[in-house]
């Protein structure tokens, strides 16, 4: 299948969400309720629309589109199939700022845990950038990357371990399982610098992405600058998971599964799955907001227990259809 | 929660004391009769302190005026201090009496910064129906607001609760973040509780009362 068609049929797919996504939710809405939402913008139902549904949908379009683009960067990179946001330590990292900033009592002021959130994933993939920048060998990235990403988790839980109240606990717990619930425009216009300058190093780094699959060293003979592409694709990952995470938390598994379901429609060259792993990012990420507005809980479900609870096991059956392939 | 924390009651009375641990040693060095507590801390604590003779008052989660009532008389009774309980809950109860049926049956939200509120067999539903006010919320517990519901139908009136505490929330990224409910708070807060009388269920809640009728037009 060409990349031009698949990006069609998951741009309709991504229409098709959002349509869904601004009819379900908590309440049911009336024809006459859906008119005055188009005709009354002081209405409440004006708000239910385009004040709590349709943001909380734009974010999880941008959250998982960010985070589908950022894992296919990751994979082509790092030649790792299981390679995604999470393994270099940014999505830990990001998690660590916002915790450091709610044990602060830094919370109550808009804005401050989401901007911790960002500082922190960016100071990880600074440190990213240096290792990426003096080691070629994608294995040395990926064990550093581990490293970092478990010293991050050590940090997390000292927070944890430290908290001074079990509300500040609970707080940190929350903000970690993700979710794009209640979020409003303003969340999202925060984050789009990071998410524009994320996508724009992705889209400069996707030559040196194919060129990657020949091997580093017929890589370093491409005549490409290999050592600024290999760097603006970790920048532009990390931003786009930094950013991803201080909007709704840490999210897992969209990274990792949209890469892999667009993968077999659009073959090898890793820089031909970038766009369809964005659009896939969404639809995964859209999908599993939607499941958790409409599973009737008490309490909502959040998106990164749904994400987890639905792309494991997925997941699994991509992995078992993959080596079925290899095998045969 | 600490006794030092923003939102505690007593947090002007620990000023200038050392603060400690709460584990086995340190207990045990103050050489206590009786501990009180509230919730939380290591379970095998309390296993160790009553296998060394201490006794455990633990205060119950009141869901009611009643409930607060039987948590003073059976502290008091453990410190053996039975009359002074008996005083505080006079005096709570007289707070009560002079606030009852200030809001005459109005309709009221309780809401908190991380967008959760309290419905029925809740300390907080006795405090709003004490002062006259109708809990808005159905359920019972506490719950987290629907957005969209209040879009629909907003609340004539808003109680805020823990507005005055940065760690009051609970989830940072919970529904009292959003627009609409800021819009609530902004046009129809009839009253802040600060969390220093929300925080424990004792006679603090009859404060939260007299406090609530007070705001009344």
């Amino acid at each position: 299948m060409r990349v031009g068609q698949l990006n069609a049929i998951l741009g309709f797919t991504i229409l098709v969400l959002l349509v869904a996504g601004l009819t379900l939710g908590e309440t049911r809405l009336s024809l006459e309720q859906y008119r005055q939402a188009w005709l009354d913008p002081l209405s409440g139902a004006h708000d239910v629309l385009f004040l709590i549904r349709l943001p909380r949908t734009a974010a999880a379009l941008v959250v998982g589109g960010s985070l589908g683009l950022a894992g296919a960067v990751m994979q082509g990179l790092l030649r790792n199939p299981l390679a995604d946001p999470g393994v270099l330590g940014v999505s830990a990292g990001a998690g660590l700022g916002a915790a450091a900033a709610i044990a602060l009592g830094l919370a109550g002021t808009t804005g401050v845990v989401e901007a911790a959130a960002l500082a922190a994933a960016l100071a990880t993939g600074g440190v990213l950038v240096v290792l990426a920048a003096r080691f070629r060998e994608p294995e040395t990235l990926i064990l550093f990357g581990v490293a970092l990403s478990a010293f991050l988790g050590a940090l997390t839980s000292l927070v944890f371990n430290l908290a001074p109240s079990p509300v500040t606990l609970s707080e940190v717990f929350a903000w970690l399982l993700g979710s794009v619930a209640n979020r409003d425009w303003a969340d999202i216009a925060r984050q789009l610098p990071a998410i524009v300058i994320g996508l724009a190093l992705c889209i400069y780094a996707a030559p040196g992405l194919l060129v990657l699959t020949l091997g580093e060293d017929t890589a370093a003979l491409s005549g490409l600058p290999m050592a600024r592409l290999r760097v603006a694709a970790v920048a532009g990952a990390s931003l786009l998971t930094g950013a991803s995470v201080a909007m709704a938390g840490i999210v897992g598994f969209v990274g990792l599964a949209a890469p892999h379901l667009v993968r077999g429609a659009v073959g090898g060259d890793p820089g031909r799955v970038l766009a369809p792993s964005a659009l896939m990012g969404g639809i995964l990420l859209i999908a599993a907001d939607i499941i958790a507005r409409v599973v009737p809980t008490d309490l909502e479900l959040k998106l990164g227990v749904v994400t987890a609870l639905f792309g494991a096991p997925l997941f699994a059956l991509i992995a078992w259809r993959a080596a079925r392939s290899w095998r045969g | 929660m600490r006794a030092d924390d923003a939102d505690s009651r007593l947090g002007a009375l620990t000023s200038g004391l050392l603060k400690r641990r709460a584990d086995l040693e340190t207990v045990l060095a103050a050489r206590p009769q009786v501990v009180v507590r509230y919730w939380g801390g290591e379970p095998g604590l309390l296993d160790a302190l009553q296998r060394r003779d201490v006794r455990i008052i633990t205060i119950a989660e009141a869901r009611d005026f009643t409930g607060v009532r039987t948590n003073i008389r059976r502290v008091a009774g453990s410190l053996g201090r039975s009359a002074r309980g008996e005083a505080l809950i006079a005096e709570m109860d007289a707070r009560l009496a002079s606030a009852r049926g200030a809001w005459s049956g109005r309709s009221a939200l309780y809401l908190t910064p991380g967008g959760a509120t309290a419905g029925q067999r809740t300390l907080v539903d006795a405090i709003l129906r004490a002062a006259g006010l109708s809990n808005v919320e159905r359920r019972a517990g506490f719950q987290t607001v629907s957005l969209e519901a209040l879009a629909l139908q907003p609340p004539p009136a808003v109680v805020l609760g823990f507005f005055d505490s940065a760690q009051a929330s609970g989830d940072r990224f919970g529904g009292g973040r959003h627009q609409i409910l800021q819009r609530l708070v902004k046009t129809r807060a009839v009253a802040r509780l600060p969390g220093s009388m929300l925080g424990c269920p004792n006679w603090s809640a009859a404060e939260a009362v007299e406090l609530l009728a007070a705001a009344a037009p």
